[in-house]
């Protein structure tokens, strides 16, 4: 691995309580290996801890100059950043919301 | 006790009242009460012990209320009708719901299927609303509340009240959860999209002390909101009631907004454009605001309730009119402030108060003439003293007095189960469920009330045949009712069913022995003969009211708390039984009387009036026994100095009769050798110090520091129904 090859981990239908560690471990590791993608699409139930997680990469990534983005999020997980106010946060990662970021 | 178990203490103590909320709001449905309020009462309910039931990891428990509550959403929005077979279904769901709770409490398993029948019937009115909520379509796998306990008011846009004129035009709410917050469970985005819910919402998150992955723990908080809900008819208790799962494991600032003039406030014109200032304060939260609702209370650990504690409730100040007025699901909401205290402090106050008592009363007893004359101010001072006792005695009482419902609102289930086992039609009438009564009467009361109930549903109403060919309506009526009479309380059982059937509970006693075979007893003291030891008649030991247990248990529970039992019962027209109970057992109002030199107390309510034996026209019968003829009557005559075998008794005319009023309306003449007066005394268990002694209700200090014994009038009775003997 020669730390520049995109990585892709495609998020769980659920990302919540228990879910949380073991996505927070992949990330690390991921992130450890090179850039990340994020597929999550297919993720239909997110808790507060799941987007966390997903934020506290960020704040990784950006610390390790490593770029993170998550592509087609799911209509749940864009609805719950935007029930927490939290679209400002996720923005420089969606690139479709890059530049854009969206108010409430 | 940790912190989880005083939790699952609190949560359990609350679901027993959710519980009893939800016969109430259902009972009253099935009435015809004001639908909406109350089914928003009921929703609220199951939705509070589903929240809990998911912390606590209570599977069974929130499978079933989820369901329940789906149901429960589609009859509020209106798509299934609550005609009476959905709120038949969901007075047996609330049991089974109860059932549920009382094995996740006591860690029991339930048979498999249990309650599955009615959670199809759920599912089933639920397709046949056409629309499944999305809740639904995936089961619980989908049930993306998780194990939040949020209290959701949906009941807000539908029984809020018009928005009163001084209402702000929004509120700021500041919301910054503690780590303890994702750690029970709690999700903030449930409570956000929640307070979405309540109008416009606009979120402001503030994730600056989120660290990186290698420092992230899932169930620590990194994340602060600032919102601001506008377009609203919400107060600040709807607002509050979405946190109140989590207020203690969260900081929460509502503050309103009045910055602009919403038009949709200014239509009442200029002057009511200006907000009340009572309003204003208490809204700034410079007045006491109003309690969070019930849901606060549940999952709010006190610092210390080891045992199960009760409220105690204080008058609290309500807020002016800004807020929603009290929906059936939360009555005492802004009205009354509780708390809870141990049972144990507050018994302790009322022993000290006891000990008090006997004090003030010694200390009126050592006034005599010569003081009065040369101490005024000390009489003075004693009066003032009596007074104050007395109040402080009624004021400590009070707080251990509680509405008889609690005992009253597990008797519909009951009669539920009872006319299912017996196949027969049974409607239950309840009245006066607010009188209150002493804590430890009303622990005491349960279990003979239910073995009564199940006596009129078993062996009172008749099969509906039986009804319908005895001119009867087919459904057979019990009524179960409580009221104060003076110093005691009367709970009142009957039914409309066939009776006592004296002739075949006259055989019955006298092959038992329990009635000579030369006695005739009145049509009375036949119907009293249910209570008599080990006496049953032959369908007693059916599998309701058997279990080997007979009415004389009622008896004797009730003889334990200083109450008796009368019974009448008129031939096919039905059977009452009256329960008298003390309001308190605490303190007894009593006639002090003197026998062959020994104080002896008689509990006043028992007391008809004394007469002089001078006076007293007494005859013996053949059977040597002595009779008082009192105005036409005859009335048995004991003399306490015999009954006791006590010698250096007065003799002759000048001793007095004490009248009493004894079980089944009969009396009781006691001759005693002088009456010393009337006082209140504090009762010594008998039991508890010494043992039981026939005739003896307990014992008592008296002003003087005198021991005096209780007398049990029913038990001096020469030939009541327990003595055979006699």
């Amino acid at each position: 691995m020669d730390g520049t090859d995109q990585h892709t981990i495609a998020l769980a239908r659920t990302l919540d309580g228990g879910d949380v560690g073991a996505l927070r471990a992949a990330l690390a590791e991921a992130l450890a290996r090179g850039p990340v993608r994020l597929d999550a699409s297919g993720t239909e139930r997110v808790s507060t801890s799941g987007l966390m997680v997903l934020l506290s990469a960020a704040v990784s990534a950006r610390a390790m100059d490593r770029p993170l983005v998550m592509a087609d999020p799911s209509p749940a997980l864009e609805e719950a950043i935007e029930t927490l106010g939290l679209a400002d946060q996720f923005a420089p990662m969606i690139p479709s919301h890059a530049g854009n970021a969206p108010g409430q | 006790m940790s912190d989880i178990d005083i939790f699952r203490t609190v949560y359990f103590e609350e679901c027993s009242e959710l519980l009893q909320e939800l016969e109430t709001l259902l009972s009253g449905i099935a009435e015809g009460d004001d639908q909406a309020d109350a089914l928003n009462g009921v929703f609220r309910a199951v939705h509070s012990i589903k929240g809990g039931a998911g912390a606590f990891g209570f599977d069974a428990l929130v499978t079933f209320t989820h369901s329940f509550e789906t149901l429960l959403d589609h009859v509020r929005q209106g798509e299934v009708a609550p005609g009476p077979e959905v709120v038949a279904l969901c007075l047996r769901a609330t049991d089974i719901v109860a059932d549920l709770v009382m094995a996740a409490r006591e860690g029991t398993d339930l048979p498999e299927g249990f309650g599955e029948a009615e959670r199809a019937a759920f599912e089933a009115l639920s397709m046949a609303a056409g629309s499944p909520g999305a809740d639904d379509e995936g089961g619980l796998e989908d049930f993306d509340i998780d194990f939040t306990p949020v209290a959701v008011d949906i009941g807000a846009r539908h029984a809020a009240p018009e928005p009163a004129p001084e209402a702000p035009s929004g509120w700021s709410i500041r919301f910054v959860p503690h780590a303890r917050l994702l750690a029970t469970g709690s999700d903030p985005l449930v409570l956000i999209r929640a307070l979405g819910g309540l109008g416009r919402l606009t979120v402001s998150a503030d994730t600056t002390d989120l660290p990186g992955l290698e420092a992230f723990d899932p169930e620590a908080s990194y994340c602060r909101w600032s919102m601001t809900l506008s377009e609203t008819k919400a107060g600040r208790a709807e607002i509050e009631e979405v946190f109140s799962f989590v207020e203690d494991a969260c900081d929460l600032e509502i503050v309103p907004v009045f910055d602009a003039i919403d038009p949709a406030w200014s239509e009442d014109g200029p002057e009511d454009a200006f907000p009340d200032f009572a309003a204003l304060m208490a809204e700034a939260g410079l007045a006491p605001s109003p309690p969070a609702g019930p849901e606060a209370a549940d999952m709010a650990p006190e610092p210390a309730p080891e045992a199960p504690s009760q409220a105690v409730v204080l008058p609290g100040p309500a807020v002016a009119g800004s807020e929603a007025g009290p929906s059936a699901g939360a009555p005492a909401r802004g009205g009354l402030q509780t708390i809870r205290v141990e049972l144990e402090k507050v018994d302790r106050v009322v022993n000290m108060v006891g000990e008090l008592v006997i004090t003030q009363s010694m200390l009126a007893q050592q006034v005599d003439d010569t003081i009065r004359d040369r101490y005024p101010e000390l009489v003075r001072g004693l009066e003032v003293l009596a007074q104050t006792t007395r109040g402080l005695q009624d004021a400590v009482m009070a707080i251990r007095a509680q509405p008889v419902k609690s005992v009253f609102q597990r008797m519909p289930r009951l009669v539920r189960e009872l006319a299912t086992k017996t196949g027969k039609s049974l409607r239950l009438d309840m009245e006066g469920e607010g009188t209150e009564i002493d804590k430890t009467v009303i622990e005491q009361l349960s279990d003979p009330l239910t073995h009564m109930v199940r006596n009129s549903a078993d062996h009172g109403i008749e099969t509906p045949a039986e009804r319908i060919a005895a001119g009867k309506p087919e459904t057979g009526t019990i009524r179960l009712s409580a009221q104060q009479s003076g110093s005691t309380i009367l709970v009142v059982v009957e039914d409309d069913g066939r009776g006592i059937d004296r002739g075949r509970v006259l055989a019955l006693a006298r092959e038992r022995g329990v009635v000579a075979p030369d006695h005739t007893p009145t049509d009375e003291q036949i119907d009293n003969l249910i209570f008599a030891p080990g006496f049953s008649t032959a369908e007693a030991v059916s599998d309701i009211s058997g279990r080997g247990v007979g009415m004389d248990v009622v008896l004797s529970n009730i003889r334990r708390i200083g109450g008796s039992v009368q019974v009448r019962s008129l031939a096919g027209r039905g059977t009452r039984m009256t329960l008298r109970l003390p309001l308190t057992l605490a303190v007894l109002d009593v006639m002090v009387v003197s026998v062959a030199g020994h104080p002896y107390v008689i509990a006043l309510s028992s007391i008809i009036e004394t007469l002089e034996t001078g006076r007293a026209e007494f005859s013996t019968l053949p059977s040597g026994e002595r009779i008082l003829r009192l105005r036409g009557d005859y009335v048995p005559v004991v003399d306490l100095s015999a009954r006791f075998g006590l010698a250096g008794a007065q003799k002759g005319p000048g001793r007095f009769v004490v009248l009493c009023e004894a079980e089944g309306e009969t009396r009781l003449a006691l001759v005693v050798d002088e009456v010393i007066g009337q006082q209140q005394v504090v009762i010594k268990s008998l039991e508890e110090n010494f043992e039981h002694v026939e005739a003896i209700a307990g014992g008592t200090i008296l002003g003087d520091g005198n021991v005096a014994l209780i007398l049990d009038v029913d038990g001096l009775r020469p030939n009541g129904p327990r003595r055979s003997a006699a």
